[in-house]
């Protein structure tokens, strides 16, 4: 009679050295990625974010200073969270309108077209004028 | 003397056919879901590649936009078809080779259906915008747990399994199956935590995850298709494998170079700079254990006369895996050298290897374990050669087509786009024309598998064919045959009980 190697007591062995094997890796993985996390700030680093920071307030200052309240004649410059509930209201309140030319469908389209519609003498107005200038006085 | 001989072969029968009924539902269960699930990406495959060259069709509902469609495909691919395929190979195989019935079946069968659960949840959170963006890590952020606790309850009796084995020896399969188990728990658990868990800058974090799906390649899939291979070579041929050493040799090689693909997708990020040329000397690495085993698996089956590799569908798949195997050593090789990477490395040709391995290489060793698992674990026979015949042929023709496509369209995109003096367009023009190409591939596949899960859904439900005969490729189902006696499998059983 041979003795068996599947006996309860080798197969909850088993099992717990399977469990502890896998639950290995992930204590492997925090120790590695923990310990490899790097919390001092370098000089470089400290030096390229002072850099930053100081073009941010510059960026801020200039973004603030071109948006706050001016006046300038007759009209004045708001900050646009102050204005877009009555703009907003105002455009609501108006009705579309049928669009009648075809400059406004396609603007760029139309200002070709425009051009050489409106200005046709253009092209020919150098060809006339040395004629004028050379002629004798 | 013959009578104990007898004896011996009839006890071996029932001790098989023992094990095969404690691993029939868990098994089943995992080829089957897995077989639905690579239905399920194989259309996520065909749309996503659809909207890639035509992104008005099907109209512009979030979740079918191409970025969340082609994350699911990938996703649905690698964790509901190709592991659970992976986990139904491991377990029986292990059982087989070890001699042992499972005694847990309806652990795992239950962590299965956990499995299965944390995929749909997965699928439904990508399609629904909650997906990461992280190519084979787009689930949310919870699945993974849950992923990792039913993987562990699936594989851990297979490792117990082996541990209480009567036998002293180690088959090669079941070197390349624990580390696969092994493998997955090591790679899976250290890229989620070092990605979702712990704090790090990231680009690191896309680093890991590039390691991840290298890793996952070569130490989890690879391990399993060469252990399918390995078991059926022999089992199928009645030969013994052609050189043990060349065995040890290829084992041993992929073990040392399988952990460090990967990281070549980020050649010239400001990553550590050996990273990128150690991923891509892997990769091309890749070759030396791919030919070992090609040339143990094939020399084992090229002298066999009893033409068991034209008939068997399960041998017939291997050798198309092999095959696949051979091309992705031989692709890694072309795509992974300097100038070639900068041409390549943002564009289309990544997926053509992804699908290469994936589908080319793993899908077809699973395809050749389930046919030639299903019948056993069934106690029915495959109901249609041809059946089998088309999903060979489509799977190979798809497959091909894809790789082509992907690999040739990818290049072109890639010179394009380093085409300083020319429009960023010519890019996405140029590669046009192999998405279409893709498309229809897809369409190729889904034809195939759809085949494929209509085979194995009767075959689940018993409707298979009560023949002790197995479906044999090139010859008819009835007649003589070197695998023993046609007639109804239970009535045979009953005469020699």
């Amino acid at each position: 009679m041979t003795a068996t190697k599947d006996t309860p007591l080798k197969r909850f062995s088993a099992f717990w050295l399977v469990l502890g094997l896998f639950a290995l890796f992930g204590v492997l993985a925090f120790i590695v990625g923990l310990s490899s996390q790097v919390d001092e700030e370098t000089p470089a680093d400290k030096a390229g974010a002072e850099r930053r920071l100081a073009v941010r307030a510059e960026v801020d200052a200039a973004q603030a200073a071109n948006l706050s309240y001016k006046e300038a004649g007759s009209s004045v410059q708001a900050e646009p969270s102050q204005i877009f509930a009555s703009l907003g209201k105002r455009l609501a309140a108006s009705k579309p309108e049928a669009v009648k030319e075809d400059r406004h469908r396609d603007p760029s389209a139309s200002s070709e077209e425009t051009s050489a519609d409106e200005e046709p003498a253009t092209e020919s107005a150098p060809t006339q004028a040395p004629a004028t200038s050379d002629s004798p006085a | 003397m013959s009578a104990i001989a007898l004896n011996t072969d009839s006890k071996d029968a029932k001790l098989r056919s023992d094990i095969d009924r404690s691993l029939r539902h868990p098994v089943m269960f995992f080829f089957t879901s897995g077989a639905l699930w690579l239905f399920v990406a194989v259309i996520l495959g065909f749309l996503s590649s659809f909207k890639s060259h035509s992104p008005e069709a099907f109209g512009d509902a979030g979740w079918l936009t191409t970025g969340r469609l082609a994350l699911a495909h990938q996703n649905i691919l690698v964790y509901g078809w190709a592991c659970q395929a992976a986990f139904g190979a491991i377990i029986w195989l292990m059982a087989r080779l070890c001699r042992k019935e499972s005694k847990n079946s309806m652990l795992i069968l239950m962590a299965g259906h956990i499995w299965n659960v944390a995929v749909s949840l997965g699928l439904l959170g990508i399609l629904l915008g909650g997906g990461k963006g992280i190519a084979w890590m787009a689930f949310p952020t919870y699945i993974w747990p849950i992923l990792l606790i039913s993987y562990i309850m699936i594989v851990i009796w297979s490792v117990i399994q082996f541990q209480v084995r009567e036998s002293n020896s180690v088959y090669i399969s079941q070197w390349y199956l624990l580390a696969a188990i092994f493998g997955f728990a090591w790679i899976f658990g250290t890229a989620n935590v070092f990605v979702f868990v712990l704090d790090g800058h990231p680009l690191m974090k896309t680093a890991i995850s590039e390691w991840y799906r290298g890793s996952l390649l070569f130490l989890f899939f690879a391990p399993v298709a060469i252990a399918c291979a390995y078991y059926l070579a022999p089992k199928v041929s009645g030969r013994p494998i052609y050189s043990y050493h060349l065995a040890l040799f290829g084992f041993w090689s992929l073990m040392f170079i399988g952990p460090w693909t990967g990281f070549q997708k980020l050649a010239g990020a400001p990553i550590p700079g050996f990273l990128p040329y150690v991923g891509a000397a892997a990769t091309i690495l890749f070759l030396i254990p791919a030919l070992a085993v090609a040339v143990n698996i094939v020399r084992t089956v090229l002298d066999d006369d009893t033409g068991s590799v034209a008939n068997s569908p399960s041998l017939r798949f291997i050798l198309g895996g092999m095959v696949a195997m051979l091309l992705m050593g031989v692709s890694g090789l072309c795509l992974n050298t300097a100038g070639a990477l900068k041409a390549t490395q943002f564009s289309l040709t990544g997926y053509g290897y992804e699908i290469l391995a994936l589908y080319g290489f793993f899908s077809m060793c699973a395809f050749g374990i389930i046919y030639f698992v299903v019948p056993r674990v069934t106690r029915r026979e495959w109901l249609s050669k041809r059946f089998i015949r088309s999903h060979f042929f489509l799977s190979v023709y798809g497959v091909t087509s894809i790789v082509l496509f992907s690999m040739f369209g990818g290049l072109m995109q890639g010179l394009a786009q380093n085409a300083y003096d020319k429009p960023w367009s010519d890019a996405a023009t140029r590669s046009m024309a192999y998405g279409v190409g893709t498309t229809l591939a897809w369409a190729f596949i889904a034809f195939a598998n759809f085949i494929f899960l209509a085979h194995l859904l009767m075959m689940w439900a018993r409707l298979g064919r009560r023949s002790s005969h197995p479906t044999l490729l090139d010859s008819g189902h009835h007649g003589d045959s070197p695998h023993g006696p046609e007639g109804d499998i239970d009535e045979l059983q009953a005469t020699h009980s």
